[in-house]
This record gives C-alpha cells, sequence and structure tokens, in this order.
C-alpha cells in the first residue's frame, strides 16, 4: 500500500530524512520510535505535504502512485490522513461545518454525490461515539478552547469521519493522560479494520500497549535504523536509545 | 422637468446650477453650493482624506439630476431584495424615493414623509453640517428623500429596507440620497440599507443618513454596499443618541471601485450604547475606507467597534477610527479593533486608531493588526481533502464571521453569507 523508497527531505537547507526506506501493507500498524531531532515528525509531515519541506530524493508510492508531486488536499482525498501533533484552532469554523465540507470534497473526488444534512448528521452521530466526542465539542469552532485531550480525540474524530486508508498519528499520545490515552486509542483501534493501515509515531512505549502494532521501527538520524515486532519498543522503554546509537554509529 | 447639472472647471472644481427653477432652488441649495465651491473637493492634504485618491470622482463630469423612477421596474428589483426578510422595501433610484416600486405599509408604528417637510426641517441638516464638502454637495443636490419617524412606545416588526440603485447605464449619474430616522422614546426599529448599480459610466452615490434615537429606543442599521467596479460612493451616517439608547450598525462592503464611509456617533446623554461593526471584501483595483468618530458627551456610555478588512489583490484598505471622550463623560467603555488579512503581496492597509480622553475614570482600548493568511491553518484544512481555494474561503469566512454574527436579521445574515461565498470564490455554503 505505501512504499517509501530512499528519501531524503530538507527543511530550510538542513537535511532530516536521510535515505528512509519504509513498507507498509493493508491492514498494517507500524510504529516508529526514536529520539528527538531523528525525523520522526518530518517523516510525518512530508507524508502529508506540508509545503515548508523539501524532498531531495526518493519516492513514496502510496496505492501505485508516486504522492510526492501531489497537493496535500489530493493525498488527503486519495486517503493519506495525518492526525497532527498540535492541531491547530481555527476559530469562526465550527467542527461540524468544517468536517461537513471535509467529507464531501473527498466524496465529489471519488465520484459520490455529497451527503444531505440528514445523512451527514447521522455519520457524524455514530463517529462522535467512537472517541466520544460530543455535541457541544462538534459545534464549537474547530479546537478552539479544546483541551490537549479534546484536541487529540479531534484529530481521531476526524480520521473516522473521513475513513482514510492510512493514517499517520504524530505523536497523538504526548499530553495526554492514561484515560485520554485509552479513549484515543480504543477510537484508533475502532478503526482497524484488517485493511486499513496506521503510521503510529511516538515518543513512548505506553501507546504500543492499547495499540498494538504489527512493526516497530527506530528512527534514527533520518534513516530506520533498527526494526522489530511490540518487543522492540519494550526494550526501547527499558533500555533508552544509547544502545541503538552506539550500535548505528559502530 | 428641469434638470441640475454642474460644471466643473477643472482647475477650480467650482460647481454651479444650471437651468435649475427658481421654485426648486431653495436659499439652503444655493448656500450650500456657496459653501462648496469654497472649499472644493477634500485632497490628499486634508488630514481626514489623506489616504484616500479621489481623482476618478474629481474629474468626472456627474449628471446630478438624472432621470430616475422610470428606469427600473418592479421585477428588475424583485432580485435585490433580501430573501426570507419580512420587509418593507423603500426603492431610491439615484437618489430619488420611488413610491411605485416601494412597498406599501402594513401598520402605523412609523410614518413616512418627504425629509424636506416642513415637519423634517425640525430634524434636517441637524447633524450632517456642510462644513464637509460632501454633505454640502448632498444638501445642494439631493432629491428630498424621506423622514422615516417610528412613533413612541413603538415597536416595528417588519425590517425596514432602503434599497439604493444607481443607475448609471446612460450617463455618468451623480446620486444624492439623503435620509433621516427619527425614532422616538422607547420605540424599536430595524432598518437594512443596500446600495447597488448598474453602470456604463462611473457612477457617484452619494448619501448622507441622519439618525436622531430618542430616550431607551433601539435601532439597527445594517448596510451592504454592493455596487460594482464602476461605482464610486460616499456614505455619511450620522446618529445622535439620547439617553439609554441603544444604536447598532454593520457595514458590509463587497462591491465598489471606491467606498468611503464616514460614521459619526453622538453619545449625549448618560447611559447610551453603540455598536459599530465593518466588515470589508476588496479585491481589484477597490479603495474602502471607513472613517468612524464615536464623541462620548456624556456619562455611562458604552461603544464597541469591530472592523475587518480582507484585502486581495491590488485593493487598499483604510480605517480610521477616533474615540472622543469628553471632561464631563465619567465612567465610559469604550473599545475599538481593527484586525485585517491582506491575501496579496500589493494588497495595502492603513489602519489609524485615534484616542482623545479627556475624563480620567474610563476604559478606553483600541488595537490595531494587520497580517498575513495563516499558513497553518490552510495547511490543516487542506490535509483533510478540502482544496486551496475552498479552503482559503473557508479560512477567510471565519474570519469575518464574527463581523456578519453581529447582524441580528437572520435573513440578512444569510443573504451575506451568499454573497461572501460568492466574493470568495467558493461554492461552500457557509453556515450562519
Amino acid at each position: 500500500m505505501l512504499s517509501i523508497k530512499n528519501l531524503k527531505a530538507n527543511i530550510e537547507d538542513k537535511e532530516i530524512l536521510k535515505g528512509l526506506n519504509l513498507e507498509i501493507n493493508p491492514g498494517e500498524v507500524h510504529a516508529i520510535m526514536g529520539p528527538n531531532g531523528s525525523g520522526k515528525s518530518t517523516l510525518a509531515s512530508v507524508l502529508a505535504g506540508r509545503e515548508e519541506y523539501n524532498v531531495t530524493e526518493g519516492e513514496v508510492i502510496f496505492k501505485g502512485e508516486n504522492i510526492l508531486e501531489m497537493a496535500p488536499e489530493d493525498r488527503a482525498r486519495k486517503g493519506i490522513f495525518l492526525a497532527f501533533q498540535y492541531p491547530i484552532e481555527i476559530p469562526g469554523v465550527s467542527n461540524a461545518n468544517f468536517m461537513k465540507t471535509a467529507v464531501n470534497e473527498v466524496r465529489k473526488s471519488k465520484g459520490l454525490a455529497p451527503l444531505d444534512s440528514k445523512e451527514f448528521l447521522k455519520l457524524m452521530r455514530e463517529k462522535m461515539q467512537l472517541v466520544q466526542v460530543d455535541k457541544t465539542m462538534t459545534q464549537r469552532s474547530v479546537n478552539e478552547g479544546f483541551s490537549g485531550g479534546e484536541k487529540k480525540r479531534n484529530e481521531i474524530f476526524q480520521m473516522a469521519m473521513l475513513e482514510p486508508e492510512l493514517g499517520v498519528l504524530d505523536e497523538t499520545d504526548s499530553g495526554l493522560d492514561i484515560d485520554a490515552l485509552r479513549i484515543v486509542a480504543d477510537g484508533v483501534n475502532a478503526l482497524r479494520d484488517g485493511k486499513r493501515s496506521f503510521i503510529v509515531i511516538t515518543h513512548y512505549q505506553r501507546l504500543l500497549d492499547y495499540i498494538v502494532p504489527d512493526f516497530v521501527h527506530v528512527l534514527y538520524k533520518g534513516r530506520i535504523v533498527k526494526s522489530g515486532t511490540k518487543e522492540l519498543a519494550l526494550e526501547l522503554e527499558e533500555k533508552g536509545y544509547d544502545w541503538i546509537k552506539e550500535e548505528v554509529e559502530i | 422637468m428641469n434638470t441640475l447639472t454642474e460644471t466643473i472647471s477643472e482647475t477650480e472644481q467650482q460647481i454651479s446650477f444650471e437651468n435649475i427653477a427658481s421654485e426648486k432652488l431653495t436659499p439652503e441649495r444655493k448656500l450650500a453650493i456657496d459653501t462648496f465651491n469654497r472649499s472644493g473637493f477634500p485632497s490628499l492634504k486634508d488630514e481626514e482624506w489623506k489616504y484616500l485618491d479621489l481623482s476618478v470622482l474629481k474629474n468626472t463630469p456627474f449628471n446630478h439630476q438624472a432621470p430616475a423612477c422610470t428606469k427600473l421596474t418592479l421585477s428588475d428589483i424583485e432580485k435585490y431584495k433580501v430573501a426570507g426578510a419580512d420587509a418593507i422595501t423603500l426603492v431610491f433610484i439615484n437618489g430619488v424615493y420611488c413610491p411605485e416600486l416601494s412597498s406599501q405599509q402594513r401598520d402605523n408604528t412609523f410614518s413616512i414623509e418627504s425629509a424636506e417637510s416642513e415637519h423634517a426641517a425640525h430634524w434636517f441638516g441637524k447633524l450632517a453640517k456642510t462644513d464637509e464638502p460632501f454633505i454640502a454637495l448632498n444638501t445642494a443636490f439631493h432629491h428630498g428623500g424621506l423622514l422615516i419617524h417610528i412613533k413612541a412606545g413603538q415597536e416595528v416588526k417588519q425590517t425596514i429596507h432602503l434599497l439604493h440603485f444607481n443607475d448609471s447605464r446612460q450617463e455618468a449619474v451623480a446620486a444624492h440620497p439623503r435620509n433621516l430616522v427619527v425614532a422616538e422614546k422607547n420605540s424599536k426599529v430595524q432598518l437594512i440599507a443596500t446600495y447597488h448599480s448598474l453602470n456604463n459610466f462611473t457612477s457617484l452615490t452619494n448619501s448622507v443618513t441622519e439618525f436622531f434615537v430618542g430616550e431607551n429606543a433601539f435601532v439597527e442599521y445594517d448596510v451592504k454596499q454592493d455596487e460594482n467596479e464602476k461605482a464610486l460612493q460616499i456614505n455619511y451616517v450620522y446618529a445622535q443618541q439620547k439617553r439609554d439608547s441603544v444604536f447598532d450598525i454593520s457595514t458590509v462592503t463587497i462591491g465598489g471601485k471606491m467606498v468611503r464611509n464616514n460614521l459619526n456617533i453622538a453619545l449625549t446623554e448618560t447611559g447610551g450604547t453603540a455598536h459599530l461593526n465593518g466588515l470589508t471584501v476588496g479585491g481589484k483595483n477597490q479603495t474602502v475606507d471607513n472613517h468612524t468618530l464615536v464623541d462620548h458627551a456624556s456619562p455611562h456610555c458604552e461603544s464597541f467597534q469591530l472592523y475587518k478588512n480582507i484585502l486581495d489583490d491590488n485593493a487598499h484598505g483604510i480605517f480610521n477610527g477616533k474615540i472622543f471622550v469628553r471632561q464631563d463623560a465619567q465612567k465610559t467603555n469604550a473599545f475599538q479593533s481593527s484586525k485585517n488579512v491582506l491575501l496579496s503581496d500589493v494588497a495595502v492597509m492603513n489602519a489609524k486608531p485615534q484616542l482623545e480622553i479627556y475624563a480620567d475614570d474610563v476604559k478606553c482600548s483600541h488595537g490595531a493588526t494587520t497580517g498575513q493568511l495563516d499558513e497553518e491553518a490552510l495547511f490543516y484544512f487542506r490535509s483533510r481533502g478540502i482544496g486551496k481555494k475552498d479552503a482559503l474561503a473557508l479560512l477567510n469566512y471565519a474570519f469575518a464571521g464574527d463581523v456578519i454574527e453581529k447582524i441580528n436579521n437572520d435573513a440578512l445574515k444569510a443573504d451575506l453569507l451568499k454573497l461572501l461565498a460568492q466574493k470568495l470564490n467558493t461554492e461552500i455554503e457557509f453556515e450562519g
């Protein structure tokens, strides 16, 4: 489904990704861990098409197409969803209106008729339950005045609404207490249907107790330097990253 | 029919009456034209006009008394009405009130008559003085206009819609609408003014409206300026507020080549409240200038100003907001905010707040911000599958929305959101 080959990317002439390779099949959950500054969030941004990042080499093939030349909205319509590390507050646009516009834009790109208000409300009600989003949250402006946990729940809610084929979660667990983490993880797990894939970027092994990954990768200095299964995450939790750094430097 | 025509000598900008029947040429009109000719048009050297280039206006030979009411039919008017509004529509073409195109009153909570009547003389020109050149011009050339008089203790249930057309299809027309609104004690009324134009030639609409808001009266006046790219507009609104009265005005400017709004509010007695809101969405070759003056002349009054500009292409926005707090006006609350977004590198915004405070126990604040579009927010929208153009429109709508939210008329609100979507070039339906 997703094939990243030798991906190199700069921001402001500083090379962050230095030849990253990753293969993801339908239905798989890949966790990406790594010390600060290793390029985790850059990977998420490059996949979603953030324009500040400049891809200098490599390719990202999603469902048979190189997406690197695509606009962010086209990637989203094709089925890539980025859950932001820091969701943006947008005063003046209600969450519901935002989602209605987004859902219908995605539908339009697939040649589907837009949902009318009634159909949309039905869909929204169904998805709201997944991440315990209540009605007031959908009526409020996008993320405005939301707590950290509400913002992250809102990201997962949006993902549920848009039903992507690949969800990229950029440190969705950061700043969440254990209850909020559980809600978010339950939401993600409910979206695991054997076909949808996830890239879960995290700093903490804790999240992976709730969203159990098929693979764990360690990103260091812009490359994936070690891959394993969920046991690797536990090992990292216990021993930190120094042993990996040592392995790489040798 | 007698016509008023002007001759402008290029160097001196003298305007005179020609071919006008002597009985129409009242001493007031003669005096006004003399006053105008002494001052001439304002220039860029004039502090109050320093950002606004009036050269097109000065150099266009306008007809000040073009034919009016026969120019349009009822069906022409229909689409300019506010859909879904329960409104009485009063139609003005080239500044002339056209009763045959206007709707009938449903009740007698208010009365209308010529603003030149003996009864109207009690108010006419009491606020709008001819030392302002454009008011002098209006006073010289206006076409009678209306006095709308709301009786004491009455609430006008219908919205009163003043629908203004400038028809400059055959020639360059200067229209001078002149209206008075008197809201007596404990009355309540909501008025809308919309300005439209049909142009092959440059048009000028030079509108003057005076409001007299009685004790504990509530007046809301919402203005939609939707003229086209050959239209020039100068618009003066004066309001004098008595004790515990409320005057709310929202001015939404979407169309017009050049628009200058002058809003003057006088809080003359204790307990008055005024809200002044403005939204400008300016594009190619548009200049929109909002000048406000709130005169706090009495204690315990409040004024709130929120002005926003969205400027694309080479649009030019100007905001000059003056708050004057006199020595006696203790316990004044006066707030002003000017927020602006520039969508292109060549759009220009001049924002100038001015506070003059002579009382010592007051709360006043002002702020002006001008920024670019929030790229992060734009990316957020695009990452959800919303195209760049629509994302931009949604963000601009979000920015503009809180001004439109202040309007208490749902039909007008919906109408403005539709117009806003059109101007922002999106098919997304905005929610009210």
